[in-house]
């Protein structure tokens, strides 16, 4: 099945987590698949006049505005749904036990990046979460690189797909590099088909760095500041 | 006060614009969210979860995501599929829904506030073809996989994208005129 054939499924929400990330990656190249999905999102504001009449709840509104408000007080000082970076990368050495964590975050944020499918076709007035680049990696596999801002804060997100599988404590390992010098800038491992996601934040020194590579390695193990393995995928910024 | 000017307040913490729109949007999203769902309470839970989302900044919207209802309605959906997914699982197509394509309810609507839009909707669908209606009627309320849309409508699967774009094209013609200009005004 070609991958725009995927976009009613993908709308309708029924693809698997797996095919879900790849269709993503392919929507993120593909003109056509973003226009129609913007069209597709563009009538539901529409047909939701369909709906046939129904009388809410008595007492929902109250019973709504106070969880919600009480939602907010639990909050405390962490800012509200962001999405945080989902690697241990630095010192944890540890295998990590299953990517499906990380794979639902990276989805999470995803969605609020292109699930919406606003976003990609918008790119000129980034406000909120804004891609301000979107690089196919070259290399052993398929892969997207997108960078990305919200609130000032820049993201690095790498998903791939078809890698080869890792041993025992290997991971692969994303780099940011200018001048040939790197740094770590999130590791993952893979699932069965090779599919893997990373998002890092950059803080404020790293957002400055006018970057020109970003590439993956497979690393021994987690935690190396410097590359010791051959990239496997690799692009220009 | 425009619904993107609610919404910037909601944005910055404002209880009464997250009120405002609530109020203004409470009875037609529940509609919605109980086409969807079928269920009173799981409506009620998707609707508590989009404002949630919308309290606490998931999802971000601006203006150069176009109308601020098709983002409202659409995250909405977003959320009520999930939930859907998560607590029912296995909800199958009910076969009788589908095969009595529903023509556009009569408007014994009593609502007004929402009444110019149900009807510039319902005009719009009345245009299309009846397998043009089904379908839409399939994938935006019943959710359907390409696959069941297919199966339901007995055409290939290849065919079904096609027909969706077509009626698509044809509803946002219908549409275009009277609706966009109202969006500008509100």
């Amino acid at each position: 099945m070609n991958a725009c054939d995927q976009l009613i499924d993908y709308f309708n929400q029924h693809l698997t987590e797996d095919e879900r990330i790849r269709f993503e990656a392919h929507l993120a190249t593909c003109q056509t698949c973003q226009e129609e999905l913007e069209q597709l999102e563009a009538l539901v504001g529409g047909v939701a006049f369909l709906s046939e009449p129904a009388e809410p709840p008595s007492g929902m509104k109250a019973r709504i505005l106070d969880n919600v408000f009480a939602e907010d007080k639990t909050e405390t000082e962490s800012k509200p749904d962001e999405p945080t970076p989902i690697t241990p990368f630095t010192s944890t050495k540890k295998k990590q036990k299953t990517p499906w964590g990380a794979l639902a975050l990276a989805a999470a944020l995803m969605l609020s990046l292109i699930g919406n499918g606003y976003l990609l076709l918008n790119q000129e007035e980034p406000s909120g979460i804004a891609l301000t680049e979107t690089v196919p990696l070259e290399g052993e596999s398929e892969g997207v690189a997108y960078l990305a801002e919200q609130d000032g804060q820049r993201q690095l997100i790498v998903q791939t797909n078809g890698l080869d599988a890792l041993e025992a404590n290997e991971v692969y390992q994303v780099w940011l590099l200018k001048d040939g010098s790197p740094i770590p800038t999130g590791a993952f491992v893979t699932d069965d088909k090779g599919n893997g996601t990373v998002i890092y934040t950059l803080d404020s020194t790293e957002s400055e760095t006018d970057w020109d590579t970003v590439a993956v390695t497979k690393e021994p193990e987690r935690g190396n500041t410097a590359p010791e393995g051959d990239i496997v995928l690799s692009a220009s910024l | 006060m425009t619904d993107i000017e609610l919404y910037e307040r909601v944005r910055n913490k404002d209880k009464q614009a997250l009120e405002t729109l609530y109020d203004r949007y409470e009875r037609i999203l529940y509609a919605f969210v109980m086409q969807l769902t079928k269920d009173r309470d799981l409506a009620e839970e998707a609707m508590q979860e989009v404002f949630i989302k919308l309290w606490r900044g998931g999802g971000v919207y601006d203006e150069s995501k176009g109308k601020f209802k098709s983002w409202l309605f659409t995250m909405s959906r977003h959320v009520t599929i999930d939930l859907i997914r998560k607590r029912k699982p296995d909800l199958q197509l009910d076969e009788s829904y589908a095969e009595a394509i529903p023509s556009p309810a009569p408007s014994v609507e009593t609502e007004v506030e929402w009444q110019e839009e149900r009807t510039q909707i319902e005009t719009a669908m009345a245009e299309l073809p009846v397998e043009q209606q089904q379908v839409v009627r399939l994938m935006y309320f019943q959710g359907l996989s390409q696959q069941k849309i297919a199966d339901a409508c007995g055409i290939p699967l290849g065919t079904v994208k096609g027909r969706i774009r077509l009626a698509l094209k044809q509803l946002r013609r219908h549409l275009s005129n009277d609706l966009n200009d109202k969006e500008v005004e509100r």
